[in-house]
Order: C-alpha cells, then sequence, then structure tokens
C-alpha cells in the first residue's frame, strides 16, 4: 500500500516535469518578447518582465513587436514564406492526389515500380541534392522563390504521394464501379466523388506540407544567400541573430519567433485530430 | 476497352510525380555521386576522375569527419531513445482517459509545428551556459528550485556538447512521437484490454504484456522517422550554437566545405555517405511497409 503511494508520487512529479520541459520553452519566449534591453540586461533574468529601476513592479513592452512589424526583411520574409509555402502546398496535392489516386485505384502496367520510385524517396537527405540543385539554379538564373518553390516539392511530394495513395486503397471499389456504371469516365470519378470523400487527407498532407515548406531552413539558406529579398522566416530569424554580433535583440527575435509560430500554432490547435489520423495513416501500417 | 483507359489515365496522372522526383531527386543525386568521384575544388566545375579519394580520406584520413561521426551517434541514440520513452508516456498518459485531454494533446503536439531554427533559438537562450551572476535560462531556473547540482553549462560542455543539443530536439520531436503511438493504442480493440482484465491483469501488466508488444510496429516506424531526422539534423544546431567544429555533424560539415570551402568533391563525397546511411534505415523499412500495404 505503501509502495503504491510512493509510485503515484513518482509518477505525478514525473508528469510535472515533463508538462514544464514541455510548456517552459514557450513560456519563455513570451516572456523574453516582451522585455525591453534594458529588461533584458537585469541579473538574474526575470520569470515575467519587471521595471528594471529596482522596484520590481510588472512592466510588459510591446516595443519589440513594434519592431519586429516596422522590420522589413521580415515583414518580406513573411510574404515570401507564405508564397512559398502556400504554392509549394498547393502544387503538392495536385499532382500527389493525381498519383496516389493512380496508385491506389487504377491498374496499370509499371504501378509497383513507380511506387517503390516515389516513395523510396520519402526520407532522403536533402544535402545529396542540394549542391546539383545550387548548381542549376544558378546557371540558369532562376530566383530563388521559384527555386525553393521546386525544391520543396522533392521532399513533400513523395510524403504526400504516400499518405493519399493509402487512403484512396482505403475508399470501397463499389464507389468507383457504381459512378462508372452511371457512365462517369475515371478521371470524372476521381474529380467529383472521391477526391471530395478524400478531403480530410488532403486537409492534413496540405498541413503537413505546409509546415515542412514554413519550416525549411537548409534550401532557403542556400538559394537565398546571394538574393536576401527572397529570404524566407526561418532565414531572416537565423540571421537576425548573426546581423549585430556583439549585441543580439533577443526581444525582438522572440517577438519575431512568437509571430510566425502562432499561426502554426492555431492550424495545429484545429486539425490536431486530423494530424493524428494522418501520421497514423502514413506512418503506422506496419 | 476499359482496362486500356485506365492504363493509359494511370500512367499520365502518375507520370508529374515521377518526372518531378525523377530529375529533381535521383538525377540530383547522380549528379552528386558524380561529382563526389572527382577533384572539383573550387568555383569552376572540375569532373576530373578521382577515384574514391574523397571517400578513402573523409572515412580514414580526416579526423573532423571522425568527430561528426561520433557526435551522429550519440546525437541519434539520445535523440531516438529521448523521443520513444517521452512519447510513449505522453501517449499512455492522454490514453488514460484524464480530464482536459484536448488541450494537453494539442500542448504536446505544438513543438512538433516549430521550425527547428525556432526551436533553437528559444533553447539557445535557456541553455545559456553562463553561471554566477550572468545566470540565466535553466541554470537560473534551477538555481531558484535549489537544484543547483543541475547546473551546467550544456551544449558548452567539452566533449559531451553534442548531447545537449538531443534536449531541444526531443522536446521537438516526442509530441510527434506521441501522435504516431496514439495512433497506434487507439488502433488496440478494447476487447483485448477487457479480457486481459477479466483474466485478473492490472493495468500495469496489460500495458507491458498486451498493448506495448502491440506498438511495436508503431515503435519500429516512429525510430526509422526520427533516426533519419536525426542524421540530417542541420538547422537545430546552426540555431544554437551556430558553426562549432565541437558541435559538428556531417550535414554543417558538408554545407561548409561546399559552399564555405568550395571543396565540391568532398562535400559530395559527405552528403552520398549521409545518403547511404539513411538509406541503409529507411530502403529496408519502406520495402517491407509497402509489401504489406500492396497486400491489402
Amino acid at each position: 500500500m505503501n509502495n503504491n503511494i510512493l509510485g503515484k508520487i513518482v509518477f505525478y512529479l514525473l508528469v510535472v516535469v515533463v508538462v514544464i520541459y514541455l510548456i517552459f520553452p514557450f513560456y519563455w519566449m513570451l516572456n523574453t518578447s516582451f522585455k525591453s534591453e534594458a529588461q533584458l540586461q537585469m541579473t538574474p533574468a526575470t520569470f515575467v518582465p519587471r521595471d528594471p529601476g529596482g522596484t520590481g513592479a510588472i512592466d510588459f513592452t510591446l516595443k519589440n513587436y513594434q519592431a519586429v512589424f516596422q522590420n522589413d526583411t521580415f515583414l518580406r520574409g513573411l510574404l515570401n514564406s507564405l508564397i512559398v509555402a502556400g504554392v509549394t502546398t498547393f502544387i503538392a496535392l495536385v499532382v500527389g492526389s493525381f498519383a496516389a489516386f493512380a496508385l491506389g485505384k487504377l491498374r496499370f502496367r509499371g504501378k509497383t515500380p513507380s511506387l517503390y520510385l516515389i516513395l523510396a524517396m520519402t526520407m532522403f537527405p536533402q544535402v545529396a541534392v542540394l549542391t546539383g540543385l545550387y548548381a542549376v539554379i544558378n546557371a540558369l538564373r532562376i530566383p530563388a522563390i521559384p527555386a525553393m518553390i521546386l525544391s520543396y516539392m522533392i521532399f513533400t511530394l513523395p510524403f504526400t504521394v504516400w499518405v493519399l495513395t493509402s487512403f484512396f486503397r482505403g475508399l470501397p471499389m463499389e464507389i468507383m464501379q457504381s459512378a462508372q456504371v452511371d457512365g462517369a469516365t475515371p478521371f470524372q470519378t476521381f474529380r467529383m466523388i472521391l477526391l471530395p470523400l478524400t478531403m480530410p487527407a488532403l486537409v492534413t498532407t496540405g498541413l503537413l506540407a505546409f509546415i515542412a515548406a514554413w519550416n525549411e531552413y537548409l534550401f532557403a539558406l542556400t538559394f537565398t544567400s546571394v538574393e536576401p529579398q527572397s529570404r524566407t522566416v526561418p532565414v531572416a530569424i537565423a540571421l537576425f541573430t548573426g546581423q549585430v554580433a556583439r549585441q543580439e535583440p533577443f526581444g525582438e527575435i522572440m517577438a519575431a519567433s512568437v509571430v510566425v509560430t502562432i499561426p502554426l500554432l492555431i492550424l495545429v490547435l484545429i486539425f490536431q485530430n486530423k494530424i493524428i489520423a494522418g501520421l497514423t495513416a502514413g506512418a503506422v501500417k506496419g | 476497352m476499359r482496362i486500356k483507359r485506365d492504363a493509359l489515365l494511370g500512367f499520365l496522372m502518375v507520370l508529374p510525380s515521377i518526372i518531378a522526383i525523377g530529375i529533381f531527386v535521383y538525377g540530383f543525386i547522380g549528379w552528386t555521386g558524380r561529382v563526389s568521384l572527382s577533384n572539383w575544388v573550387g568555383l569552376l566545375p572540375n569532373y576530373e576522375w578521382a577515384g574514391l579519394k574523397n571517400y578513402t580520406n573523409l572515412l580514414f584520413n580526416d579526423p573532423r569527419f571522425m568527430v561528426d561521426i561520433r557526435n551522429t551517434v550519440i546525437f541519434t541514440v539520445l535523440f531516438v531513445l529521448g523521443c520513444l520513452i517521452l512519447g510513449l508516456f505522453l501517449a499512455v498518459l492522454l490514453d488514460q482517459g484524464l480530464r482536459g485531454e484536448a488541450f494537453f494533446r494539442s500542448l504536446f503536439l505544438f513543438p512538433m509545428a516549430i521550425s527547428f531554427i525556432v526551436t533553437g533559438v528559444v533553447w539557445r537562450w535557456l541553455m545559456n551556459p553562463a553561471q554566477g551572476s550572468r545566470i540565466s535560462g535553466l541554470n537560473l531556473l534551477f538555481d531558484r528550485i535549489g537544484l543547483d547540482s543541475l547546473i551546467n553549462s550544456w551544449h558548452a560542455t567539452p566533449t559531451w556538447g553534442i548531447a545537449a543539443i538531443a534536449i531541444p530536439a526531443i522536446w521537438q520531436m516526442s509530441g510527434y512521437t506521441m501522435a504516431l503511438y496514439l495512433g497506434g493504442l487507439r488502433a488496440i480493440p478494447d476487447d483485448l484490454r477487457e479480457a486481459a482484465r477479466v483474466d485478473g491483469a492490472s493495468e500495469v501488466e496489460i500495458y507491458r504484456h498486451v498493448i506495448l508488444p502491440l506498438l511495436r510496429p508503431v515503435t519500429l516506424s516512429a525510430m526509422i522517422i526520427l533516426g533519419h531526422i536525426s542524421l540530417k539534423v542541420f538547422d537545430l544546431i546552426i540555431a544554437v550554437a551556430g558553426k562549432q567544429l565541437a558541435l559538428d555533424v556531417p550535414a554543417i560539415y558538408m554545407w561548409t566545405t561546399t559552399f564555405d570551402g568550395q571543396f565540391y568533391g568532398r562535400g559530395a563525397a559527405i552528403a552520398m555517405l549521409l545518403l547511404l546511411s539513411v538509406a541503409i534505415l529507411v530502403i529496408p523499412y519502406l520495402y517491407y511497409t509497402i509489401r504489406t500495404e500492396a497486400e491489402l
């Protein structure tokens, strides 16, 4: 009995530690983003923004957020990220759902090799294509934004095809057959009947593709190195840091981080059930 | 007739994906492979044949690459184990049907939506190695709650600094792992637990003997996914600590040697070795998964 109580205490202590581990970074991000330069310099650092004068009164400042929204690099970065991630997601879903329908519901020669060819590249390391892409993009003078969109396809597409194929495969064959009895061509069946049915899967894969593209750093860093006006948010934030070498504008960096994170948190909040379902469909078919 | 039409349509619908992946992935991997066998140094392309020189240099004659391998192994083991343990713990916790489940579920999922760059920048602040009067971040927290023994210099620790990088990485991906496990837990029929309960098994025993064995495929998937993420790690380390030799990994070595140093041949060889290690991990798994799916 004693053992039981001790076990419970240890268990709940563990829960508390884990929850703090998960929450504390968010909290610290928010806390820092509301601090002025003087408050950031306070030692020891305070757990809420306090008046640096010594009165210890709580004192939030919105200065960092104002600075972030007046920072052209950051605003441009937001716009660039939105364009790159949005267009990447759209193309990946269109091209991916075509392929997934064919792979999941049609019979044709070369289907299995196609499946292997596409899926084998779900997790390849991006550095393996980076230099070649960079050389070609430079040689053809492709601007950084289309270059990023093109290159992001190569990691969003295999994943999209994979998840959507298993969803299409899960749809009963009778739906297709009855549509065809009614005179629909296979493509009409795909567009008007099956595609609406896979809407939940499209939302999930689209969201995961969007997150991946929104957060991508390696390609963006490389392709925008000679084209600073095309930098996406992750590159802008990482460079924020380097710009002023001696004194990092930490409050502003944190405010910028909060601003780029909140849209994604809202998306996760809305679609969390679908994300779990999508991850399960994509990865746990074992 | 219909079969022919299906075949044509299927072919046409898969074609864009095949072309895109064929050119942009296989094509460029081929190019990287060729460059890795060349003497290319400097801005101008030089495809002069060098055989396996770049590879042998890296593997047998390059202290920096040895550091990379060591760092990758340490990081991978800690990161994968940490995510699996924490992810399973969180999933089982949520599976108990406790109050506020939806709230906790989204809280646990949040980090996976954040970029490694933002995670890295936040954790750089949290893992501030400063001590004494400049104490900050987690060290300050430890100081305040009286856990002084936990105060340490994080990624600035000599030799084992790379282990500290696993902390933000686990933070980022444990929610994802939890989602995978939660999916797996929900797929287990209630009858099984019921039957075990009727047979007199305690809750702990049910987890150990009934549920965990059934979650093995999930664990395998999670290991593969997390493993390939950790082999490719780049942005997180850059954001936490910048390009430091002590925290070097293959992806960072590849990037700096190629774009800062213009050693294209060597960079390509690193990329190919990384590809090979990911392939060894992923290809058997994909083969198995696709085959089981195709049988359905």
